[in-house]
């Protein structure tokens, strides 16, 4: 299974969602299918810490965090915390290809006995499970969007990234694409360029 | 912490428009955590390692919300990574309350060498910070703080000392 073809198989479904990807080929080949602006964390294993203060804040809102092996082992300690904050509106979804695959393609430990999806069960997750087929991925997804609740799907995919082009935006302009979307779909205020009243100081006598 | 700096404290927060705090437990920083546990104003996100906390204050913010974030420095130390490559380098603001443990006063010996590096790191890493020490003046040093963070789009640390993190 490739990820590429799992992640071509869930972004028709993913259209109203707020995503926040890993670094990687994951983010490579989901800017190639996002429909509307997403947010890519940089710092290896806080994509699942971002998701949740996104779903936190929009509780409204479907937040969907594509995640890898890597990342995660690096914060495993982002599923205690999920799981003790329970957001019905936050889908974890992780590609486990056992690889460092954008550094250097060394094995991770998930392929020596670490099941990711036993560890986010245990971490109070109400609903997990490995995928073990691009349709069967598919149908997890759509079932853990429907039912609002917290998820964690995950499948075993190759290591390897689609010949895509490059993301042409660095985290800058992400940022503010993303925060732009947010205000524009979610009626909230991002960026405040104009800071709250109370907060300006009084001119110096 | 005095019961009554921890009010202050909140105070200050909610007056910088402080809305989703994420926080690690210490003991001098319990009386201020504990006012947020069941708060109905603000959303809080125990942590169960400070580096998640970036995270968490960077997603809450791209959500709309004044995020702002309370650990010991030695959890700071732990941030820098997920501060520089996550908060500055896409420029996302919030506001860190960090306890100044290993500076003067401090009476165990396995704090002192973080007192030594903390305003290092804060001055290595770029950040902006001011050391709060007195009750009277932390609520207005945590607005101006705040104010900063949203402007420069960045974080910026109030460093917790004196009365404001000890008896």
């Amino acid at each position: 299974m490739e990820r590429y073809e799992c992640l071509q198989a869930i972004a028709p479904l993913l259209r109203e969602a707020l995503v926040v990807s890993c670094i990687g080929g994951t983010r490579t080949e989901w800017s190639t299918l996002a429909a509307n602006p997403d947010f890519t964390v940089h710092a290896m294993g806080l994509t699942s810490s971002a998701a949740l203060g996104l779903a936190l804040a929009l509780p409204d809102r479907q937040v969907v965090a594509l995640d890898g092996d890597g990342g995660l082992l690096m914060n495993l300690s982002t599923l205690t915390t999920i799981g003790a904050m329970q957001p019905s509106n936050l889908l974890h979804i992780v590609f486990d290809n056992g690889s460092y695959e954008s550094s250097g393609k060394g094995p991770t430990h998930t392929t020596r006995g670490t099941d990711l999806v036993a560890v986010a069960r245990a971490c109070s997750y109400p609903h997990t499970a490995w995928a073990e087929s691009v349709e069967a991925f598919r149908g997890l997804v759509e079932a853990a969007l429907g039912r609002r609740a917290l998820a964690l799907v995950a499948a075993k995919v190759i290591a390897s990234t689609a010949n895509v082009p490059n993301t042409p935006y660095d985290n800058v302009e992400q940022k503010y694409r993303f925060a732009r979307y947010v205000e524009a779909s979610s009626g909230v205020e991002v960026l405040r360029i104009a800071p709250p009243a109370h907060t300006i100081e009084p001119p110096a006598r | 912490m005095r019961a009554e700096v921890a009010a202050r404290i909140r105070e200050g927060m909610q007056r910088a428009g402080v809305n989703l705090v994420a926080s690690l437990p210490e003991n001098n920083l319990e009386p201020l955590v504990a006012l947020f546990r069941n708060a109905a104003d603000v959303i809080h996100v125990p942590l169960a390692r400070e580096e998640e906390g970036i995270g968490v204050c960077a997603g809450a913010y791209l959500g709309g919300k004044v995020p702002a974030m309370i650990m010991m420095d030695a959890g700071l130390l732990a941030c820098s990574n997920a501060l520089t490559v996550l908060a500055v380098q896409a420029g996302i603001p919030m506001l860190l309350l960090v306890g100044y443990s290993g500076g003067l006063g401090e009476p165990y010996f396995m704090h002192t060498p973080l007192g030594r590096v903390v305003e290092p790191l804060l001055n290595a890493l770029g950040l902006v910070y001011t050391v709060a020490e007195r009750a009277d003046t932390v609520g207005d040093k945590l607005v101006r703080a705040n104010t900063l963070a949203h402007s420069s789009k960045r974080p910026v640390v109030v460093l917790l000392d004196g009365e404001c993190l000890r008896q």
